[in-house]
């Protein structure tokens, strides 16, 4: 287990090393410039993408000892900190950098200064790469440096600051020591500095369309609710008109029992004529005279069919089965003489 | 100004509510939509039920038939017992025995009892029970 933890922070680190090479390299090509209000200067010459170091002109700087390990809660802490000591006409945001000691720098900006100082100085935010703060990236050094203008960056007690010349003996210029100098990595993209907030008219169009859309919802909620009260109305009146009772299955059974009379009656019916129109001359039953052979009665009650016939022979009775068990289910039928009487049920 | 963090709880709170109220919209439009289909069923039941009752549990059209039926030729026994109608017909020639089934077939009233009993070749007694 241990080795498999080494073997992946070895493998992490490794790829933590290949990126920040990656990032050294990329940048190296880059042009370097440091930006404060109403002034920048171009330390290098590189391609298109420029990447930027924001002087301590453009924010407030407060190195601090506070209870908290995380420069993240460092940084929720920055707001209260920095209440009252700067001016509370503009918005700001706040970034968190360890110092010595357990103490912090934090530092208070605001995006919209940042950003008027980058168009000020006639960069397109689209060729900016990485921008830095001074503070992360001139902390580490030891002498004054002079840009080529009239101030100079000058470190005191891990905090940079940004003064005039003359406020200070000697100072190194910065060619002396570019070839030494190494951005860090405490980077930061354009869109970082970029208000994402929507102002109050986009805003009002976004609570415009959101309660359209609501407003169509319950329109829609309001018509259908409504349409579905007539046409409960409509039913109570279908079941008055009709005198249905309220419930589907009780209507069900009245429907079954009156279909079930009906298809009774018809069978009835359909049997009687059947009955009384008897074929004695189909060839299957092989009539030896009609004049001699016919139904003597014909009784329907209680479901079953009782018919007396009168035939000539007693074989005649089997014939006479036959044919009518293709309509009944024939119960009995009992042959005296000429006399045949079968019984069959109805339904 | 608002923060995006609180423009995305926005978003997320109207996405929910949206779909809270298109679920809402469904589910009363399949209601309507059932509502309709049951009420056209029931009104095409009621109908059906209607016919079959006018059909066969109307009290007019079995004393219509009760009457067509009594003033029919050779009507020899014609008694009510309790809610049944009693009929016989007596020496009926084949042409009275076809107009008597005929009537009483295209009539909607309930035959319970239907006895027919030859007398000879051309002459039948026909006994009937109608129920009211």
């Amino acid at each position: 287990m241990s080795n498999y933890t080494l073997f992946s922070s070895t493998i992490l680190s490794l790829l933590q090393k290949m990126q920040k090479h990656y990032k050294v390299v990329r940048r190296k090509n880059r042009q370097l410039c440091v930006i404060g209000i109403d002034e920048s200067h171009l330390l290098r010459e590189g391609s298109k993408k420029i990447d930027l170091i924001l002087l301590p002109s453009l924010y407030w700087i407060k190195k601090i000892a506070l209870p908290v390990l995380k420069n993240s809660d460092a940084q929720t802490l920055a707001p209260s900190i920095f209440d009252g000591l700067i001016p509370p006409d503009e918005k700001y945001d706040y970034v968190a950098y360890p110092s010595q000691n357990g103490k912090f720098i934090l530092i208070a900006f605001s995006k919209t200064r940042i950003r008027q100082s980058i168009i000020d100085a006639g960069i397109d935010p689209k060729n900016i790469g990485d921008i830095f703060f001074a503070q992360s990236e001139f902390s580490p050094l030891n002498d004054p440096i002079n840009f080529g203008g009239k101030k100079v960056i000058l470190v005191d007690d891990g905090v940079v600051f940004y003064l005039p010349s003359c406020y200070v003996e000697k100072n190194s210029n910065w060619n002396t020591i570019r070839k030494n100098f190494h951005s860090s990595f405490n980077t930061y993209p354009y869109h970082f500095f970029e208000d994402h907030s929507m102002d109050a008219s986009s805003l009002k169009i976004t609570y415009l369309i959101a309660g359209a859309i609501i407003a169509v919802f319950l329109t829609q909620i309001t018509l259908f609710k409504q349409i579905y009260d007539q046409l409960q109305e409509e039913k109570n009146s279908i079941l008055s008109a009709n005198h249905l009772p309220s419930s589907t299955l009780l209507i069900q059974n009245i429907k079954e029992s009156l279909l079930k009379k009906e298809s009774q009656q018809n069978t009835l019916r359909e049997s009687i004529h059947y009955l009384q129109s008897f074929p004695f001359q189909h060839k299957s039953l092989q009539l030896l005279s009609s004049d001699n052979e016919r139904i003597e009665s014909i009784s329907i009650r209680d479901e079953h069919i009782d018919i007396v016939f009168i035939l000539q022979s007693d074989k005649r009775a089997e014939a006479i089965r036959n044919y009518l068990s293709k309509r009944f289910k024939i119960e009995s039928i009992v042959a005296k003489g000429t006399r045949t009487t079968v019984r069959a049920s109805l339904w | 100004m608002v923060k995006p963090a609180v423009l995305f709880f926005f978003f997320i709170l109207f996405f929910i509510s949206g779909w809270m109220l298109n679920s809402s919209v469904s589910n009363i439009k399949g209601s309507v939509q059932l509502q309709a289909m049951e009420n056209q069923k029931l009104s095409e039941e009621g109908k059906t039920i209607i016919a079959l009752k006018d059909k066969w549990e109307s009290k007019v059209q079995l004393k219509q038939t009760i009457k067509k039926l009594r003033t029919f030729p050779k009507l020899t026994i014609n008694t009510k017992r309790g809610s049944r109608y009693a009929l016989q017909y007596s020496q009926l020639n084949p042409d009275e025995l076809n107009k008597l089934t005929n009537e009483l077939f295209n009539s909607s009233c309930i035959i319970k009892v239907y006895e027919l009993k030859r007398i000879d070749v051309s002459h039948a007694t026909v006994y009937v029970e109608i129920e009211s």
